[in-house]
C-alpha cells in the first residue's frame, strides 16, 4: 500500500493530462521508429490510430519472437511475450524517455 | 485490485486467423467483447499454428514455455486429422491428453476449458470439386469425438459447424484464401465464446 500510495503521489504531481500528451508523443515515436525497420518482418497489431490505443504496442513477429523477447529482457528491456510471437512493449510515460524507446528500436536493427 | 482474467488458445489455423490479421481471430476478438463487457483481459496467448494436427498441438504444447495457468482455455482442433485421413482412434487418444492438458492449465476447473467443434470447410470455394458429403460426414464423426469427450470431462462444447456449414452460399463469411473463414465468421465463434466465458464467470 506504501508503494502504491507513492506511485500515485508520483502521478498526481506529473498530471494525468501531461502523462497522456507524452504518451501519446512517445508512442507514436516508437510506432515511427519501427516502420523504418526492414531487416525484420512484423506487425504492429495495436491499431494505428492514437485514441484508439494506450501506452503499448503489440507486435506480431511470425519468426523469432520468442528470440527477440529473451534479446530484450537480456538487455534490460522489460517486454511481455504471448505466444505465437507477440510483442508487447509499453513505453510508460512517467519513467520512459525517448532514448529508451530508440534503444528498444537500435536493438531490432541491430541484432536481427 | 481488480483481476486481470488470462486466457490460452489451442488450436490450427481456425485459433491463429490463417488469412485473416492475427487480431482479427476468434481469440482476440473475444478478449475485446469481454473487455467491452468490463471483463478485464490480458492478451490472450495462443498455441496454434496452420496445418498442424491434434499430435502436432501436443508436441508442441510439450515443448513451449507457458504460464502455468490460466482462467480460461480454448481448445478447437481436428481439422487437419480429417484432411490428411488420420485415424479417429488416434485423434480420439489425442484429444483426451490436450483436453486434460487443457484442464490442467484451467488449473483443474473443466468448466474454465472451451472445446469449439470443428467448422467443415466443405462448404468452402476451395472445395468446390471435392466431395462435400463425405468431407461432412468425416468432420461430423471428429466431431463426435470432441463432444464426448467434453461429455466425459464435463467442459462446455461450443458447436459452430452448422453456421459455417450455412455460410456455403455466403462469400462474405470466407476468408480471401478460399478455404480459411473471414473476420464476419471469427465475430460470430468469438460471441459465442464470449457468452459462454460470461456464463462461467457468473
Amino acid at each position: 500500500m506504501t508503494a502504491l500510495k507513492a506511485s500515485l503521489e508520483l502521478i498526481d504531481k506529473a498530471g494525468i493530462h501531461a502523462l497522456r500528451e507524452k504518451s501519446i508523443v512517445l508512442t507514436n515515436y516508437l510506432a515511427y521508429l519501427l516502420q523504418q525497420l526492414t531487416n525484420i518482418n512484423f506487425e504492429i497489431i495495436t491499431p494505428a490510430d492514437p485514441a484508439q490505443r494506450g501506452a503499448q504496442l503489440s507486435l506480431y513477429f511470425k519468426e523469432r519472437g520468442k528470440e527477440i523477447h529473451s534479446k530484450m529482457i537480456e538487455s534490460g528491456i522489460i517486454v511481455d511475450y504471448r505466444e505465437p510471437g507477440v510483442i508487447r512493449v509499453a513505453p510508460a510515460p512517467l519513467y520512459c524517455g525517448f532514448t529508451d524507446v530508440f534503444r528498444f528500436y537500435e536493438i531490432l536493427k541491430n541484432n536481427f | 485490485m481488480q483481476h486481470i482474467h488470462s486466457y490460452l488458445a489451442l488450436g490450427d489455423s481456425y485459433t491463429i486467423g490463417e488469412s485473416v490479421p492475427i487480431y482479427q481471430s476468434f481469440p482476440y476478438i473475444t478478449t475485446q467483447l469481454l473487455r467491452q463487457e468490463k471483463i478485464a483481459m490480458h492478451a490472450p496467448e495462443m498455441v496454434a499454428k496452420t496445418g498442424w494436427t491434434s499430435t502436432e498441438l501436443a508436441e508442441h504444447l510439450l515443448h513451449t514455455h507457458l504460464n502455468q495457468h490460466y482462467d480460461f482455455v480454448t481448445l478447437l482442433i481436428g481439422v487437419n486429422n480429417q484432411y490428411r485421413n488420420l485415424s479417429l482412434d488416434n485423434f480420439l487418444n489425442d484429444f483426451e491428453f490436450l483436453v486434460k492438458k487443457a484442464i490442467h492449465f484451467a488449473a483443474g476447473k473443466n468448466e474454465r476449458v472451451f472445446i469449439l467443434s470443428i467448422p467443415d470447410w466443405g462448404c468452402t470455394p476451395l472445395a468446390a470439386d471435392k466431395n462435400k458429403e463425405q468431407i461432412a460426414r468425416e468432420i461430423d464423426a471428429f466431431n463426435m469425438v470432441c463432444k464426448q469427450t467434453a461429455k466425459q470431462f464435463q467442459t462446455p462444447f461450443i458447436e459452430i459447424t452448422t453456421e459455417t456449414r450455412a455460410f456455403s452460399s455466403n462469400l462474405q463469411a470466407i476468408a480471401s484464401d478460399g478455404l480459411h473463414f473471414s473476420f464476419e465468421t471469427h465475430m460470430i465463434w468469438a460471441k459465442k465464446l464470449s457468452e459462454s466465458i460470461q456464463q462461467a464467470l457468473k
